[in-house]
Order: structure tokens, then C-alpha cells, then sequence
């Protein structure tokens, strides 16, 4: 066998593999998107046994969609998500960030026991905090206002930690030229670690992204006016104590996986820079 | 720049101020009132005696033995197929882009939803799955009502996202690596193999360390699929620790038998993370 | 530089988004407002059906009633939070029958006892009355009561060339009879499986609720006297006879396993089930044009005196927070004796807990067929719910041993092991 056909069947593979990865991960989702476009009673009757028409509905019906913006007002806790998601991105890549610079470079006193804290933070289940958690957002007068659900979103231990761990590997040489060169810390943190670090921030921002995007329990709490009601709120109302749309909660669940993946498309070419391509050899 | 430590006598404390006291108003102030309950009487004093009826509590040592169990499996299993997906979309191959993006889709489903549609799938009534191995003549399995497979079942919902998630993090690192790590490598003749053991791996310690602890956090607290799925059921076999915490604050109104569990469980993260420090820093000596 | 663009983008949203951040609340006037949390979010739930009643009692009263509808699964953790840290930010619950005792035992719910006189308390029927009432105190007024009917496919049972046998009140179909129609039928329609039908299930599978009747229609009761053991009661006859019963019916294949309340009625509403116990809301639930039709609950073979039935539902009760006990208390007669209550009943159409309206019901000639048996059935053989403080316990451990059994576990077994489970769950709990 020459060189190029071993080339020819290794990329054979690795494409079969990607294949069938593709049908695994995409499969499910498409499952959802043609429950999504049926009745109700079309879904019950044609979901088991699984048969073709299982896949394809007779009739596509929009429906679903086009009730929940004229009917259900979707844009609402849309927008409501967007914003309160946005924020947390911003404040936390911003605080996060400098924390685990701070941590990754400096000493100082304390810090063993402060990098616990950080650590702790995000090994307790949010479930077993909710109570003690909503009295403190009670007292500070957070209830039903965006800063109930942005500002305990921002320190998230476990953003700061990924800062750190990515932080470590960035070449000291760095560091020490720009502080030879006399610039100050403001100006190294923002000229010299975020230019280099993006596929991080870019990271740590879809984190955050998703976890307030899908945070649930706490916007329930938190949250409830309509007017500022977010979009997993808003996907619950359809499940009732009698019964349950399944219909529209396909259709509003598909919505609100396809925006955070329209948001991130554009980010994608950022992840093809390496975090230290360009930069001086570690 | 792990190496580097920088004395300076206020900045620091400045640049991490902020996160450092919401971290401590909105985590660890509750952490500390939760862990606190676990030890208070009814009457206010301090008492052992929640501990006693947790471990007095069959229930107890059979979820955590199943969470042990899960998270065996689990851990290790999300790890290296995340891995190894990141590996595959790092190669260079035409419409290696859409791929990557295909994989990252799981991800952007919430977990919740992701259940309900795996629900439907692993269905014994002649769901998806089960009608593509009837093709094979499999007979009908009760992935989710048979104690026997229900908690791989579990595995499979929750990992179907996972692996998507941690995908993204080996990526990030593996594009951290300068490619000309690897020219030089090629260059010296080195197999494909011995690239990943020798280099890949070895440059990844500060990625591979931040997925572990995360993954192993993660998944020690999931426990949404369960309570979607099975309710901890067929006969206590997915009833994983962090559900009972949440059934007895939530269902039973019992905060110190809730505040004993997560204590519990919040000590284990910490071994186990503790435990995989040092065999990374064991690894790099 | 595109980054900085974005990022710039996002901070003014940031900033944007910091000035928006006040109280969604801010205006308050002389006049009280009430809130009120409860269940059904949607405008096909309470959230949509409420509004001339609050409506209504404000333009009698000029009590405003503010509303926030959690979905059934999210109120009891919103309740949860709300009370065990202290808070005072609502007045009046909707409180499921269940929790009643666990809320009023735990200090989360006021005494109605000052508000609700004697003559009051007789307006209700006895067991929508009692199941409000824990340790001689009165926590919950009902808002209505449920109740449970056999549901039938007649379409399907008509293709199938099958006929109900004539029933009533005295003379009711046993479960045995309707077991032996469904698998009639389904020889005819489904031989080998493939449409996928189900013969007879229950709407709130493995659920107490609902799955308890069985049991008590055999004389089994559901929790001990002082509400803290199963043990003699749930490991005696009734409950094994009744627990067999039903995992032969699914062996059998009659009896559907796999699906769970949340999808097990949409089976009958799209047409995939012949025969359904479930409650008077199931005709609105129907989704394909199949004709239905329902008759009086079956009872047991031998058993015959011992129908029983489901019942309970929404009870209303005041946060013992709340800083406007008085005018809380005055919306709640409202809206479970007086016109509001009459609204109530008229739009929502469930059972009423009302001895005066249910009596209105069976002398309706007009009333549906539907209401006068329910009404009939909540008057004469509705059987309480477990009544405990450590309901929440006591729910997991049977529903779970009701799943466990349908899934083919040995009934004594795990009703045993049922027994040792509670007991080990509520040892903390028993003073």
C-alpha cells in the first residue's frame, strides 16, 4: 500500500466516523423538529410504533411557531433572555477574567484560601443554595428585577477557574517584555492577555451564555412578572397540571437552541486561531 | 505564565475583589447557611442527629452507592469520547468546519428538552431505538423501566449533550498548542501515537485538569434526567445522591436532611477533585 | 477589532439593561392588593379563566388581587422557597389537597378557623371540609373538588363490535368485566400489536392520586391513623390483591407500561386507548374526533360496597406571613363560597366541593351526564387522600412502588419494602 492510499483510506474513515457522529448528534434534534410541526393528536397516533410516519408528518403544520409570537408573545422572553444574558457575558468574562489573571500571576496573602473559595463556589449544587440564596436576593431587593437574575450570574467560580487554567499556559516571556517595557497592568491585561486569549473568552462566554439561557429555576423564582420573564419560563407555561402541549414545547425548545447556535456561528472562525499562535514560543 | 508570581502589595486584592465577594454574598454565604442546617436541631442547637437518620436511611446508601456507579462511568466515559471528538474535528479535512458545528449542536439543547426527546427515542412501546434493533431481532428493551439498564440510560441522555459541552473545552486547548510543536515532531519521525502521548496530552495538562474537576462536578450534581426520566426509579436503581437533596428540600421539606447530603456530596467533589490534582501533578513530574 | 466592536456593543447593553433594573412593582396605593400564587399559567389554565372573578371581587370590594400562575410541577418549589426563607411577599396560596397538612404542621399557612364559622363549614362536603383540616385546625378552604369516571373509546369499541354492558350507581361494570372488553377488543383491532392500542390504563399512572383507588376499592386504606406508617397498611390484602390485579393487567398487555402520566392520557385523547379511568376534564382533553363516552367508576368483584374513588383538588389558604390576613381571608370566602365561587364553578366546570351545588347538579335536568355522576361520586364515594404531614414521602415511596409493580417487580416485595422505606424516610420527621 503507497503513502497515498493509506492517506486516501484514513480520510474514508475519519469521515465515516464523522458521519455517524453527525447522525448521532443530529438525529435527536430533527426528532424534535418534526414533533414540532405536527397536532397533538398527530403525534401521539403516528409516534409509537415508530414507523416512517413517525418521521415525516402528513400534514406540516407552522402552527406551533406562528401562535407562539402571535399568540404567546415569544419575543418577550426573548429579548428579556438576550438581555440578561448579554450582561452576565460582559460582567462576568470582564470580572472573571481579571480574577484569574490575578490568581494565575500574582502573590499574595491569602490566596490560597481565596482560590478554595473560588473552587467551592461552583461544587455545590444551585438546588441546595435556592433557599438561603433567594432570602439574601430578597433582602438586597432583587426580586422581580434583571439584576436579580444578572448579578449572582457574574462571579462564577468555575468561569474564573477555566481563566486560570487557560491563563497557565500562556508564555511568561510575554509578561515580562511588556513589563520591561514599562506598560502599565490595565494596559497588559487589555493590549496583551485578551488579544491572545479570545478562543478562551469566546469559551467562557458561550458558558455563560448557556447557563443563564437555560437556568431555570432561578428566573422561576426570581423573575415571574411577564414583563421580564425569561425563555424557559415562558416554554413551561405549556405544561400543565392536566395536560401537557408537547407540540409547542418542541417548537419552543427548538427555538431556543437555534438562537444561541445563530449567536455563536459568527464566533466559530475564532476558535481557528490557536490562544497562542502568533505569539512568543513558550 | 503559570510559573510566574508577581509581588504586589494591593493590586491583586483590587483585580479580584469583585468576584471575590459576590462569589462569597451569593455562593458561599448560602453555601455556608446550607451546610450549617445539616447540624442544627429543630430547636436551634447543634445535634449530629440529622447524620444519624441519613445514615440510619437505606435509601441513602443505595443512592450513593448508585451515584458512585454512575459517576465511575460516567466521568471517564465523557472524558475521552469529548476528547476524542475534539482530536477528530481538529484534523485538517475539506468541511471540517460544518462538522464542528454539528457537533457542538447537543449542547445548545437544553438539558430538560434533551430528555424528553431521549424519553421519546428509548421508549419500550416500539420507540426509535428499540425498532432499529428489532431490525435485528433484539426484542424490546425497557431502557428507562428495567433496573438493569435504566442508570446506562441515563448515562446515554446526560453524555449525548456532555461530550458536545466538554467537547469544546479540549478544542480550545488543542488550538491552544502551536502547530509547531507538531512540524518538529513530524520532522523527528514520531508515530501518531507517540505525538498524542508524548505531546498532545502533556500540553493539554492545564485543559485536561479544567475538565476534570469541571465534569466531575458537573456530573456529581446532575440529576435533572432522573428526575424527568425515572424518578429515581425502576426500583431505586437511578435515584443518584444529588436528587434525593433535591427531593427532601423540595418534596419533603426537610432541609437538614438536604443540607446532610449535599454536605456529603460537596466533600466527595472535593476528594475526588483533590485526587486528581495530585495525579496530575504526579504525571508532570 | 471586530471584538472590540462587539464588546463595546455589549457593554452598552450591559449599561442599558442596569438602568432598566428596578422594581417591576413600584406603585402602591391607599387600596390593599392582594397576591396571590398559584398553579396553571397559560390562558387556557387558571391564568386566562381568573381574571373576571378578581375582576368581579375587586369592583365588590376595591381589593385588587394580583396573580402569579406557576406551572403544577414549579409551584410547589416556589411555595418551598417563598416560606422556608421567611417570606412575606404573597397572601394567599393555592394549595394542593396534599399539602395541606405539611404546610399547616410546618407554620407556612394561617389558622382559618377565626375566619370561617361553623354554618360555613358545613356548606362543603365532609371530605373536601376534612381534607382542609389538620389536627383540629382548619388551614385550607376548597375551591372544588375531583372526582374519577371509566372513559371509553366508543369509536374504537364500535369497530370492534363490542357494547357496554347497562350500569349505574348500584349496579357498576367491575374491573374484571372492563379488563375482559379491553382485551376483547383488542384481539379484534390490534392482534399483533402494531396500531399500538392500549385496552385499559389509568390517566394518572402510578400516581397515588389516582392509583390508590384500586387498593381502597377493596377496603385497603392509605396511611396509618397518626400518619406516619405504612406498615399494616399497605402490606395487608387489599393492597397485594389490588397490586396484582393491576401487574397482571399489564402482563397481559392491556395495561400499557413505558409511558408516564405526562404522556399516558394523550394516548386516549389521540385515539390509542379503548378504556380510561380519569377525571371529569378528560372530554375537554380530546384531541382526535373519536366519539367517547364514561360511565361510573367499576368497582371489584366481590367487592361491590366498596367502591371507592379519587378525590381532592385546590384548596386556597393565607401565607401566615402575610401583612393583609383579613382582606386574604375575605377573598378566599369569595371564592369558595360565595360569587366568586359561583363563577368559578361555571367557567373551570370541575367537581364542587359545594353541598348545595352538587345537589343543584343532580337535580339538573339539564346537567351534563358527565357532572351527575361525578357529582354523585364525590357526594358518595369519594375516599380521601392520605392525610400526613410527610405527604411528600409518602408520594415517592408509593408512587414509586406503583411504577415498580407495573414494571414487573413482585408486588410483596415491594410493598415491603415500601413499608421500611417510609418508615426509615419520616424517622426524622416524628415528634
Amino acid at each position: 500500500m503507497t503513502r497515498k492510499q493509506k492517506n486516501i483510506i484514513i480520510k474514508v474513515l475519519l469521515y465515516a466516523v464523522l458521519l455517524v457522529m453527525v447522525f448521532v448528534s443530529l438525529f435527536p434534534i430533527f426528532y424534535c423538529f418534526t414533533a414540532s410541526l405536527r397536532t397533538q393528536e398527530e403525534l401521539f397516533q403516528s409516534m409509537f410504533p415508530f414507523t416512517l410516519k413517525s418521521l415525516i408528518p402528513e400534514n406540516l403544520i407552522f402552527t406551533n411557531y406562528i401562535n407562539l409570537f402571535v399568540k404567546y408573545d415569544f419575543w418577550r422572553p426573548i429579548m428579556n433572555t438576550l438581555i440578561v444574558t448579554l450582561c452576565t457575558i460582559v460582567l462576568g468574562c470582564l470580572c472573571n477574567s481579571i480574577a484569574g489573571f490575578a490568581f494565575t500571576c500574582f502573590e499574595f496573602k491569602g490566596k490560597k484560601i481565596l482560590y478554595a473559595l473560588v473552587l467551592i463556589s461552583f461544587m455545590v449544587p444551585f438546588e441546595s443554595i435556592a433557599i438561603p440564596l433567594y432570602s439574601v436576593a430578597n433582602k438586597l431587593k432583587m426580586v422581580d428585577t434583571y439584576a436579580g437574575m444578572i448579578v449572582p450570574a457574574i462571579a462564577d467560580g468555575l468561569v474564573a477557574f477555566l481563566f486560570i487554567q487557560f491563563f497557565k499556559d500562556i508564555p511568561a516571556q510575554l509578561l515580562e517584555a511588556a513589563r520591561v517595557d514599562g506598560a502599565s497592568w490595565p494596559k497588559i491585561f487589555i493590549k496583551i492577555i485578551m488579544p491572545i486569549s479570545k478562543p478562551i473568552f469566546i469559551t467562557a462566554g458561550l458558558m455563560i451564555f448557556m447557563n443563564q439561557w437555560n437556568s431555570y429555576m432561578w428566573p422561576l423564582l426570581v423573575a415571574r412578572s411577564k414583563e421580564i420573564r425569561t425563555i424557559q419560563i415562558a416554554v413551561s407555561q405549556f405544561s400543565g397540571e392536566r395536560s401537557i402541549q408537547w407540540t409547542y414545547i418542541y417548537a419552543a425548545s427548538l427555538i431556543s437552541a437555534i438562537i444561541p447556535i445563530c449567536l455563536f456561528l459568527p464566533f466559530q472562525k475564532y476558535f481557528v486561531e490557536g490562544i497562542t499562535a502568533g505569539s512568543v514560543k513558550g | 505564565m503559570g510559573g510566574i508570581y508577581i509581588k504586589n502589595k494591593w493590586l491583586p486584592y483590587l483585580m479580584i475583589a469583585p468576584t471575590v465577594i459576590l462569589i462569597c454574598i451569593f455562593k458561599i454565604y448560602p453555601i455556608i447557611q446550607s451546610v450549617v442546617q445539616g447540624v442544627l436541631s429543630s430547636d436551634g442547637g447543634l445535634t449530629l442527629d440529622n447524620y444519624k437518620f441519613l445514615f440510619a436511611d437505606k435509601a441513602f446508601w443505595n443512592s450513593l452507592k448508585v451515584t458512585l456507579k454512575f459517576n465511575v462511568i460516567i466521568i471517564p466515559l465523557q472524558i475521552v469520547i469529548a476528547f476524542l471528538m475534539a482530536m477528530l474535528v481538529n484534523v485538517k479535512l475539506r468541511g471540517i468546519e460544518i462538522f464542528r458545528t454539528i457537533l457542538y449542536l447537543p449542547f445548545c439543547v437544553s438539558l430538560t428538552i434533551s430528555t424528553v426527546i431521549w424519553q421519546m427515542l428509548l421508549n419500550i412501546n416500539n420507540g426509535v431505538v428499540n425498532s432499529f434493533l428489532g431490525l435485528f431481532g433484539v426484542r424490546p428493551i425497557g431502557f428507562l423501566i428495567d433496573k438493569k439498564w435504566a442508570l446506562f440510560a441515563i448515562i446515554l441522555i446526560s453524555s449525548w449533550r456532555g461530550c458536545a459541552y466538554w467537547m469544546m473545552f479540549f478544542l480550545a486547548g488543542l488550538k491552544g498548542i502551536d502547530r509547531s510543536v507538531y512540524e518538529s515532531a513530524k520532522i523527528d519521525g514520531s508515530g501518531f501515537f507517540s505525538t498524542l502521548f508524548r505531546i498532545t496530552i502533556p500540553l493539554l495538562k492545564n485543559t485536561s485538569l479544567f475538565v476534570l474537576v469541571a465534569n466531575t462536578t458537573a456530573n456529581f450534581l446532575l440529576f435533572a434526567p432522573v428526575q424527568i426520566a425515572t424518578e429515581g426509579g425502576p426500583q431505586g436503581s437511578t435515584d443518584l445522591l444529588m436528587y434525593e437533596a433535591y427531593k427532601a428540600a423540595f418534596v419533603y421539606s426537610n432541609r437538614s436532611r438536604q443540607a446532610c447530603i449535599v454536605t456529603i456530596l460537596l466533600v466527595i467533589v472535593i476528594a475526588v477533585c483533590v485526587v486528581q490534582n495530585v495525579f496530575m501533578k504526579e504525571k508532570e513530574a | 477589532m471586530k471584538l472590540k466592536k462587539m464588546m463595546a456593543l455589549m457593554m452598552t447593553a450591559a449599561m442599558a439593561a442596569g438602568v432598566m433594573a428596578v422594581p417591576a412593582f413600584a406603585e402602591e396605593g391607599d387600596s390593599i392588593t392582594l397576591k396571590w400564587i398559584s398553579q396553571g399559567p397559560g390562558e387556557t389554565g387558571w391564568e386566562g379563566i381568573t381574571p373576571p372573578i378578581l375582576e368581579a371581587f375587586e369592583k365588590e370590594t376595591g381589593i385588587h388581587v394580583e396573580a402569579e400562575f406557576y406551572s403544577f410541577n414549579d409551584l410547589f418549589e416556589v411555595i418551598e422557597t417563598k416560606c422556608a426563607s421567611g417570606n412575606a411577599d404573597f397572601d394567599v396560596v393555592s394549595v394542593d389537597v396534599t399539602y395541606v397538612s405539611k404546610y399547616g404542621s410546618s407554620g407556612y399557612l394561617e389558622p382559618l378557623d377565626q375566619y370561617f364559622t361553623d354554618e360555613d363549614k358545613a356548606k362543603w362536603d365532609e371530605a373536601s371540609y376534612t381534607a382542609g383540616v389538620w389536627d383540629g385546625t382548619m388551614y385550607a378552604a376548597p375551591e372544588n373538588t375531583s372526582t374519577q369516571e371509566l372513559w371509553y373509546n366508543k369509536t374504537l369499541l364500535d369497530e370492534a363490535g363490542i357494547t357496554i354492558p347497562e350500569n349505574d350507581a348500584e349496579n357498576r361494570l367491575t374491573y374484571e368485566e372492563v379488563a375482559d372488553l379491553a382485551k376483547q377488543a383488542l384481539e379484534k383491532l390490534d392482534p399483533d400489536g402494531s396500531r399500538g392500542l392500549i385496552g385499559l390504563d389509568f390517566q394518572q399512572v402510578s400516581r397515588i392520586y389516582q392509583m390508590n383507588m384500586l387498593p381502597n376499592s377493596m377496603g385497603g386504606a392509605n396511611i396509618s391513623e397518626d400518619g406516619y406508617s405504612l406498615d399494616g397498611v399497605v402490606n395487608t390484602e387489599p393492597w397485594i390483591k389490588a397490586m396484582t390485579w393491576y401487574q397482571g393487567l399489564v402482563n397481559d398487555g392491556i395495561a400499557s407500561r413505558g409511558y408516564d402520566a405526562d404522556q399516558l392520557p394523550d394516548m386516549f385523547y389521540s385515539g390509542k386507548m379503548i378504556f380510561m379511568v380519569g377525571g371529569t376534564w378528560t372530554s375537554t382533553g380530546m384531541t382526535c374526533d373519536d366519539e367517547i363516552g364514561s360511565t361510573y367508576a367499576p368497582c371489584f368483584e366481590g367487592y361491590e360496597d366498596q367502591v371507592a374513588t379519587s378525590t381532592g383538588s385546590w384548596y386556597f389558604g393565607i401565607n401566615s406571613q402575610s401583612a393583609n390576613k383579613d382582606a386574604a381571608a375575605e377573598f378566599i370566602k369569595y371564592f369558595t363560597l360565595g360569587a366568586g365561587s359561583d363563577m368559578w364553578l361555571e367557567i373551570n366546570g370541575d367537581v364542587p366541593s359545594r353541598l348545595d351545588k352538587q345537589e343543584a347538579i343532580v337535580n339538573d335536568e339539564n346537567a351534563s351526564e358527565i357532572m351527575k355522576i361525578a357529582a354523585y361520586e364525590a357526594a358518595n364515594t369519594a375516599y380521601p387522600r392520605a392525610v400526613t404531614p410527610v405527604f411528600g414521602e409518602y408520594s415517592t415511596v408509593l408512587d414509586q412502588a406503583w411504577e415498580d409493580v407495573r414494571n414487573g417487580a413482585d408486588v410483596e416485595e415491594t410493598l415491603n419494602y415500601a413499608v421500611e422505606q417510609f418508615a426509615s424516610a419520616v424517622a426524622s420527621q416524628q415528634q
